[in-house]
C-alpha cells in the first residue's frame, strides 16, 4: 500500500517503527486519517505522540515502516502543504509579529508580497491588528502564542498537524483555539491535533487514536470506544438496592456516591425487568439509566499506564 | 532552494540591517578620522613651555638662547614646507614654481636654514608663493614656539643667592603665582657655577613626564661643552660644523620591490599583510561567535522545530554558515571597496607630500597584490572551518554556559600560534613559518603573513588544498553532528556525546 496515492486518507501510517538504540518509542504503530476531519492523538506523556508526529513531519526519520502524506510516500515533498505546531515552540523575540508570521509562510514557498499580506489579514482576523510592527518580545505570552499559532496556518495548509496546541494557553484562548480548529474544518482543511487533556478531544475529534508506550490501543470514533466498554446501568434510590441481585442478568451492584449505585449485567438483560423487580420491592427510583463513559475513563482504561490504573 | 534563500536572507539581514552593523561600519572611519583630528589638535595645542633660567656661570644664557632661534627657524621651515605641500600647485613635474630656498627639501641642513633666513623667511615666501596658491589657501603661517625663556619675575630677581631665588620661583611652578600675561611658568633651569667640571644642571619642574624641553637643555649645553672640548683640541667651531654634518644614509629597499624607489610605500606594503592577518583573525573569530550565539538562540528559544518543519536540517545549516560568512565578507568588502574607491577618486593627487607614497604603498601593498582574493578565499575556509564545529557545539547547548566548555580549548588552540608569528614575520620562509603553513588550523594566517616574501607557489597551492580538504571533512562530520543534536534537549553537551553523536 506504501506506493499507492491514497487519495481519501489525508494521512496513513503502516507498520512505524523508531527505536533509540535498545528503547522503542514508536511501535509497528498503523492509522489513517481521512481528509477533512479532526483526529486526536491522546496518549500519556513519553507515549510516543511527539516522536510520531516529528517521523510523520520527516524531523526524524522512522527505523521502519511507511508513511503516506497528503498522496506522498515522501513527507518531505508536500511539506509545503502541511502545518506543523510542534510541543517545543517558539518565535524571534526580536523580530515583529507581521514580519514572524510572513517568514514562516515563506519558508513553506509563499511568495513576499502575498505572504505578508497574509499575515495581515491573520492578525487583523484574530484581534492583533494593532501589534502588527511590534516586535515578538513586547508582546504577552498569549499573543505570542496566537502568533505562532498564525505562522503555523498562514500558507493555508491542507493538514494541519499541531502537538500539544492547547497547552499553556489560558481558558479564554483555549475556546478561541476550539473554534479556530472547527474553523478551519470546515473550511476542508484536515487537522491532528495531540492532546492529554480530554475534554478538548472529546469536543472537537470526529476520530481519534489512543497510543500507549509506543502502541496503539485504540483507533476511531467516541462512540465506538463507549461500545467497547462494559455496559453498567446507574441506579439512584435512598433504598437499599441488593435484593436485585436476584433478577438474572444482573451480576453486581457497586454503591457510588449519594445514593447512587453500579448495576453491572449482561448486555442482554431487560432493563424492564430490573424496573418491575425494584417496584415491587418497594425501592423507591429517583434516577434509572445506562452510564455514558467520558472519554476521560475510557483514556485511563486503555491508555493509562499501569500505576495510573492502580491509583485509579 | 527557495526556502535555503530565504534562510540566508533572513540571517543575513539580521545582522546587517541594524543599527549595531551601522554603527560597526561608522565607527572605524569615525576613529581613524578622530585620530587625524586628535593628531591634528595635539599639534596645534601642545603647550607653550616658559621657563627661566638661572645661570650662575653667566656664560650659557646666550648658548640656550642661540639654540631656541635655530629650533624657531626649523620649525618655521618645517611649516612652509608643509604649507607647500597643501596649497602650493605643483607643476607637472611634481615640483614648485618657487626658488630655491622656499622648495621643500627632505632634510634640514644648516645651508637651507641660511638660505631660508636670508631669502627673507615664511614672509617673503608667502609673497612668493601667492599667484601659485590653491583656492582656500590661508594667508598666513601661524609657527608656535614650543619653549619660550622668559626673564625671572621680579620678585625673584631682586633676590642674589640662587637657593633663594628657587625658592621665590616655587609658588609660580606651583601655579600659586603667574607670569605675565597670566603664563603659567613650566621649569626653572639652574646652572650652577661649577657647571663645567661638575657638568650637572638641576631642572625645576612639576612635570617629570614632559621631558622634552629637558633633553633640549641637556643637549644645547651639551653641545657647547663639546664645542669648547673641541676648541682646546685647536679645532675651529666651523670644522666641527663640517664634521657633524657628515651625513650616512642606509637606504632600505625590498628585494622584490625593486623598481619601487620610496621606502616609505615598501614599509607600508609590508605592514598591511599584518594588518589583514589580524583582521582576517578577529573576522572569523567574531562572525563564528555571532553563529554560536544565534544558534543556541534558535536552540534555547525552541524555534528550531519549527524551522525543521519547512526547511531539513542540512538546509538549515547551510542557510546559517552562508549568511553568517555574507556577513562577514560584507564588513571587509565596505571598508576595502571603502578605501580603493577613495584611493582612486582622491588618489595621489589630493595629498601630494608625505602622504602620497603612503598611498603609493597602500595602492602597492594592497590593490596591486594577490592579498585581497587570498584574504576572501582564508576568510571563507578559515571561518566555514571554525563555524561548523561552533554550529554543532551550539545544536547541542541549550545557553552559551553550556558551549563554554567547548569554546575555551577551541580559541586557545585558534591563539597557540601567536606567539611564533614574530618568527614568521622575520624569516617568512623559514622552518616555523613553512611548518604553520601546512597546519590546516592555521594555514590562512602563515600565507597572510609571508605572501610579502613571495613563498613557493606549491606551498600556497598545497596548503590551501589541504586546508580545504580539511574544512570539507569538518564540515561534514560537523553538520551529522548538528543534524542530529539540534532537536536533542536536557544536559549539556559533553566531549563524550559529542563523540557519541559522530559516531551513531
Amino acid at each position: 500500500m506504501a506506493d499507492n496515492i491514497d487519495t481519501t486518507s489525508a494521512l496513513s501510517v503502516n507498520r512505524l517503527t523508531k527505536s533509540y538504540g535498545a528503547f522503542t518509542a514508536v511501535n509497528d504503530l498503523d492509522f489513517s486519517v481521512q481528509r477533512g476531519e479532526i483526529y486526536g492523538f491522546l496518549g500519556q506523556n513519553g507515549a510516543g505522540k511527539t516522536t510520531t508526529l516529528r517521523m510523520i513531519m520527516d524531523i526524524v526519520p522512522p527505523t521502519s515502516g511507511t508513511i503516506n502524506v497528503i498522496g506522498s510516500t515522501s513527507p518531505r515533498k508536500v511539506r509545503r502543504r502541511i502545518g506543523y505546531l510542534p510541543e517545543e515552540r517558539g518565535l524571534y523575540r526580536k523580530m515583529k509579529a507581521q514580519d514572524t508570521i510572513a517568514y514562516f509562510a515563506r519558508l513553506k514557498g509563499m511568495g513576499a508580497g502575498p505572504a505578508k499580506r497574509r499575515a495581515g489579514e491573520l492578525l487583523d482576523e484574530f484581534g492583533l491588528g494593532e501589534f502588527a510592527k511590534a516586535k515578538v518580545e513586547t508582546l504577552s505570552k498569549g499573543m505570542a502564542q496566537k502568533v505562532q499559532l498564525l505562522s503555523t496556518i498562514a500558507h493555508e495548509p491542507e493538514l494541519l498537524i499541531l502537538d500539544e496546541p492547547f497547552s499553556g494557553l489560558d481558558p479564554v484562548n483555549q475556546k478561541v483555539l476550539e473554534t479556530m480548529i472547527s474553523d478551519l474544518r470546515d473550511t476542508g482543511t484536515t487537522i491532528v491535533f495531540s492532546t492529554h487533556v480530554m475534554e478538548h478531544a472529546e469536543r472537537l475529534c470526529d476520530r481519534f487514536l489512543m497510543i500507549r508506550k509506543g502502541e496503539k490501543v485504540f483507533e476511531g470514533t467516541l462512540d465506538e470506544a463507549r461500545a467497547m466498554e462494559e455496559t453498567t446501568l446507574i441506579l439512584q434510590t435512598p433504598d437499599d438496592p441488593l435484593p436485585l441481585l436476584e433478577v438474572p442478568g444482573v451480576l453486581d451492584i457497586l454503591a457510588q456516591d449519594r445514593g447512587r449505585y453500579r448495576l453491572v449485567i449482561h448486555d442482554d438483560v431487560d432493563r424492564q425487568a430490573i424496573l418491575a423487580a425494584a417496584l415491587s420491592e418497594s425501592i423507591r427510583v429517583e434516577f434509572f439509566g445506562e452510564e455514558e463513559q467520558s472519554l476521560h475513563d475510557i483514556f485511563f482504561r486503555l491508555a493509562g499506564a499501569p500505576e495510573t490504573e492502580a491509583a485509579a | 532552494m527557495n526556502a535555503l534563500l530565504q534562510l540566508i536572507s533572513h540571517e543575513y539581514r539580521k545582522y546587517v540591517f541594524t543599527r549595531g552593523f551601522l554603527l560597526l561600519i561608522l565607527i572605524v572611519p569615525m576613529a581613524m578620522m578622530f585620530g587625524i583630528f586628535a593628531q591634528q589638535f595635539n599639534s596645534s595645542s601642545t603647550p607653550i613651555r616658559h621657563f627661566v633660567v638661572i645661570d650662575e656661570t653667566g656664560e650659557f644664557l646666550p648658548v640656550i638662547d642661540d639654540a631656541l632661534n635655530a629650533r624657531r627657524i626649523a620649525d618655521e621651515i618645517e611649516s612652509w614646507d608643509n604649507y607647500v605641500f597643501q596649497w602650493v600647485k605643483a607643476d607637472a613635474e611634481g615640483s614648485y614654481p618657487l626658488i630655491q630656498p622656499f622648495q621643500p627639501t627632505a632634510e634640514l641642513t644648516p645651508q637651507r636654514e641660511t638660505a631660508f633666513r636670508t631669502a627673507g623667511g615664511i614672509e617673503a615666501g608667502l609673497r612668493e608663493a601667492r599667484p601659485h596658491l590653491r583656492e582656500g589657501a590661508p594667508e598666513n603661517i601661524i609657527v608656535r614656539a614650543r619653549y619660550v625663556r622668559v626673564e625671572i619675575p621680579a620678585d625673584a630677581a631682586s633676590l642674589i643667592n640662587t637657593d633663594d631665588r628657587v625658592s621665590a620661583l616655587l609658588p609660580y611652578l606651583n601655579s600659586k603665582k603667574m607670569l605675565e600675561n597670566d603664563k603659567a611658568l613650566f621649569a626653572v633651569v639652574v646652572i650652577p657655577e661649577n657647571y663645567r667640571t661638575a657638568r650637572e644642571i638641576t631642572f625645576w619642574t612639576n612635570n617629570l613626564l614632559a621631558s622634552d624641553l629637558r633633553n633640549f637643555i641637556g643637549g644645547t649645553t651639551g653641545e657647547a661643552l663639546r664645542n669648547d672640548a673641541f676648541a682646546e683640541l685647536g679645532v675651529t667651531a666651523d670644522q666641527v660644523d663640517v664634521v657633524r654634518n657628515i651625513r650616512s644614509q642606509v637606504i632600505p629597499r625590498k628585494a622584490d620591490q625593486a623598481e619601487q624607489t620610496d621606502s616609505i610605500a615598501a614599509t607600508v606594503s609590508t605592514v598591511i599583510p599584518l594588518f589583514l592577518t589580524y583582521f582576517l583573525f578577529v573576522m572569523v573569530l567574531s562572525v563564528g561567535g555571532m553563529l554560536l550565539t544565534n544558534t543556541v538562540e534558535e536552540k534555547s528559544n525552541k524555534i528550531v522545530e519549527v524551522l525543521l518543519s519547512s526547511v531539513s536540517a542540512g538546509q538549515l545549516m547551510a542557510g546559517k554558515l552562508i549568511g553568517l560568512a555574507l556577513v562577514g565578507i560584507t564588513i571587509p568588502a565596505i571598508f576595502i571597496g571603502g578605501s580603493f574607491i577613495a584611493i582612486q577618486f582622491l588618489g595621489t593627487n589630493a595629498a601630494p607630500g608625505p602622504v602620497a607614497p603612503l598611498i603609493e604603498g597602500i595602492q602597492a601593498g594592497l590593490f596591486d597584490s594577490p592579498l585581497i582574493p587570498l584574504f576572501f578565499l582564508y576568510f571563507i575556509l578559515g571561518y566555514l572551518l571554525f563555524a561548523s564545529i561552533y554550529l554543532a557545539v551550539g545544536a547541542l547547548s541549550e545557553s552559551i554556559q553550556d558551549a563554554q566548555s567547548f569554546l575555551v580549548p577551541m580559541t586557545v588552540l585558534l591563539m597557540l600560534p601567536l606567539p611564533f608569528l614574530t618568527m614568521v614575520i622575520q624569516d617568512p620562509n623559514g622552518i616555523v613559518a613553512r611548518v604553520l603553513t601546512f597546519i590546516p588550523l592555521y594555514t590562512p594566517y602563515a600565507i597572510m603573513l609571508r605572501i610579502p616574501a613571495q613563498p613557493p607557489v606549491w606551498e600556497i597551492v598545497a596548503a590551501s588544498a589541504l586546508l580545504l580538504i580539511t574544512v570539507s571533512y569538518v564540515v561534514f562530520t560537523m553538520g551529522k553532528i548538528y543534524r542530529r543534536g539540534v532537536l536533542s534537549s536536557g544536559a549539556a553537551p559533553s566531549w563524550k556525546l559529542f563523540f557519541g553523536l559522530l559516531r551513531r
